[in-house]
């Protein structure tokens, strides 16, 4: 008996829950940004399930240009990350709170 | 050769204006490295890139290429005109304020040209994956380019806030595409629309897919309520970049947002699609303009009035179908002059600090700067919405639309949040030439090229004001009738 492929889509859905509060509730930028991390992937092992599913290699494909795209944004965000700690000491965002309204 | 990686001229030459804004780009950055004393010419050598672009464009054959991944067709080309045209002015205004503010260096231009060449493509993208690929191309490059002011804690902390936003729902996209693909076998949007029509599919995990797809959008086109980072990144971002921001991204994302809303509308999960986009687009015209009346920084407010100016343009999409393309390209060829022409104003009348903009720091300036004073009046009448500027075409246009598909309520909403818009406009005006004359702070000094490029927005807006005819044939002429 093997795995069934609804339980991977299940797994993807909690972890992407898991990212998206995560996300909306951490306060350091960097835990943020992790969380964000892990939607991405989430959305990735969708992707890999679905396609194992269906016999489509499609989205195994969008997993690679996904991966791709998340190392792209991870080499942005961590230059921003080290550019405001420069210049405020805190990457926490709540204290990044210059701009009000 | 192995026929899967044999692609044909044709296909290649169908992207050839991408390609030269990326090739463009990344030439000016090796330049930058290897001959910084070049500085001088990196923005009008990316100028002269978008004008090429341009040029390709209108001479490309229409068509699907690569498989259907990508088209070309005359709706296409005439969006991606758009978007090149606030390219142009936002790369005149730039010379004199990244002089001004001591950041000129070939990373500006190159990371404008990159984020138009993925502008153009996500225009053209008939596919999930393309799509995806193309928002991410440009919004990476937004995210720095918000925070190239490096020395200014504010922009820093805009590029972040709009990393944390953009990758947040970068990811929602993702997540779309992953179960929009999984439940109806395609990543193209024909055969999602074939399995949508076919009934395949779970329809709850359709809709939600859907649903995350198109939050994606409405957060690049800050509808409220996914509104809230553009007041703190235009506030913090280099203000002729935001000339850029608050257009060229727009007008894309609207397109891509048409086609979305038409395609799910179409389909049995497509029933409460109109009422949805219908909500967002009340919502985002009153609470817009509402945010807008009560800002003093006249950035920040030129962000309100642009979520209430995306509302605006919602309207058509609340009865979708081919008709709605005229209203939508009409508007957004107008905004794209208007505020994109107010920006590059507002670069060169505050200080290249760039940290605050009071709108009561204008105080008396129509005087002092007579054409740029001329040239804010113009913009703010059009975003007003007052006859005889651009402004009003693109608003009678939205409004007709949705009185001639029985939706008076929508119009009645956008013309009383219109008449509030009024005011929030015609206080910048007030305080230009009512108020008594304020000394200007020592680096304010308009360049040359920032001039022209308010003045080509302001003509532009005013022209196509007194002759609608112009741009309304040229609209009929690149749309599907419908």
């Amino acid at each position: 008996m093997t795995v069934p492929v609804s339980w991977y889509l299940l797994l993807a859905a909690a972890l992407f829950a898991i990212g998206v509060i995560g996300a909306l509730t951490r306060r350091s930028g960097i835990a943020i940004f992790l969380s964000i991390e892990l939607m991405l992937n989430a959305a990735n092992l969708t992707l890999a399930a679905y396609s194992r599913l269906l016999g489509d290699r499609a989205g195994q494909m969008v997993v690679f240009f996904a991966l791709a795209v998340a190392a792209a944004e991870a080499a942005v965000g961590l230059a921003l990350f080290i550019n405001i700690f420069r210049l405020r000491r805190t990457i926490d965002v709540n204290r990044l709170n210059l701009m009000r309204w | 050769m192995n026929p899967l990686f044999a692609v044909p001229t044709a296909d290649l030459a169908s992207l050839a204006p991408e390609l030269l804004l990326t090739a463009a780009a990344t030439v000016l950055l090796l330049l930058e490295a290897f001959a910084p004393a070049l500085r001088r010419a990196f923005v009008p050598a990316g100028l002269a890139a978008t004008i090429g672009a341009a040029w390709l464009l209108t001479g490309s054959d229409s068509g699907p290429a690569f498989h259907g991944l990508v088209e070309s067709s005359p709706l296409t080309r005439a969006f991606s005109l758009t978007v090149l045209l606030a390219t142009a002015l936002g790369l005149l205004a730039a010379p004199g304020y990244l002089r001004r503010a001591r950041l000129l260096a070939g990373e500006y231009p190159a990371l404008i040209l990159w984020c138009a060449a993925g502008l153009l493509i996500l225009i053209r993208s008939t596919e999930l994956l393309t799509l995806f690929l193309a928002l991410e191309l440009f919004s990476v490059a937004l995210y720095a380019l918000a925070a190239f002011h490096r020395r200014s804690a504010r922009s820093a902390e805009a590029g972040l806030k709009y990393f944390l936003m953009g990758a947040f729902v970068s990811s929602f996209l993702l997540y779309g595409v992953a179960l929009l693909f999984g439940e109806t076998g395609s990543t193209r949007l024909d055969g999602i629309a074939a399995a949508l029509a076919a009934g395949n599919g779970s329809p709850g995990l359709l809709l939600l897919g859907s649903l995350l797809v198109a939050t994606a959008f409405a957060f690049k086109l800050s509808l409220v309520p996914f509104h809230a980072w553009a007041p703190d990144v235009y506030q913090g971002a280099p203000s002729p970049f935001v000339a850029f921001l608050s257009v060229a991204p727009k007008v894309a994302s609207a397109v891509v947002l048409v086609r979305l809303v038409t395609l799910f509308a179409d389909s049995p999960i497509g029933g409460r699609w109109p009422d949805v986009i219908a909500l967002l687009a009340v919502v985002s015209m009153l609470a817009g303009n509402l945010f807008a009346l009560v800002q003093r920084d006249i950035k920040r407010m030129l962000a309100y009035s642009g979520v209430a100016h995306m509302g605006y343009l919602m309207i058509p999409l609340a009865s979708p179908g081919n008709a709605a393309w005229r209203p939508v390209l009409v508007y957004l060829v107008a905004y794209a002059l208007m505020n994109a022409g107010a920006f590059v104003v507002v670069s060169m009348l505050y200080p290249s600090s760039d940290d605050q903009h009071p709108i009561a720091g204008l105080s008396g300036w129509g005087y002092r700067f007579p054409a740029l004073g001329i040239c804010l009046t113009v913009c703010m009448v059009s975003l007003g919405g007052i006859p005889p500027t651009a402004g009003f075409i693109g608003k009678y246009l939205v409004f007709l639309h949705a009185i001639q598909h029985q939706q008076l309520y929508l119009a009645l909403v956008g013309i009383a949040a219109s008449l509030i818009s009024v005011v929030v406009y015609l206080r910048v005006v007030y305080m230009l030439y009512m108020k008594p004359e304020i000394a200007a702070p020592q680096d304010v000094a308009p360049d040359f090229g920032g001039q022209v490029a308010a003045v080509v927005a302001a003509a532009g807006s005013l022209l196509l004001g007194l002759w609608p005819a112009l741009l309304i044939d040229w609209a009929v002429a690149s749309l599907p009738v419908g």
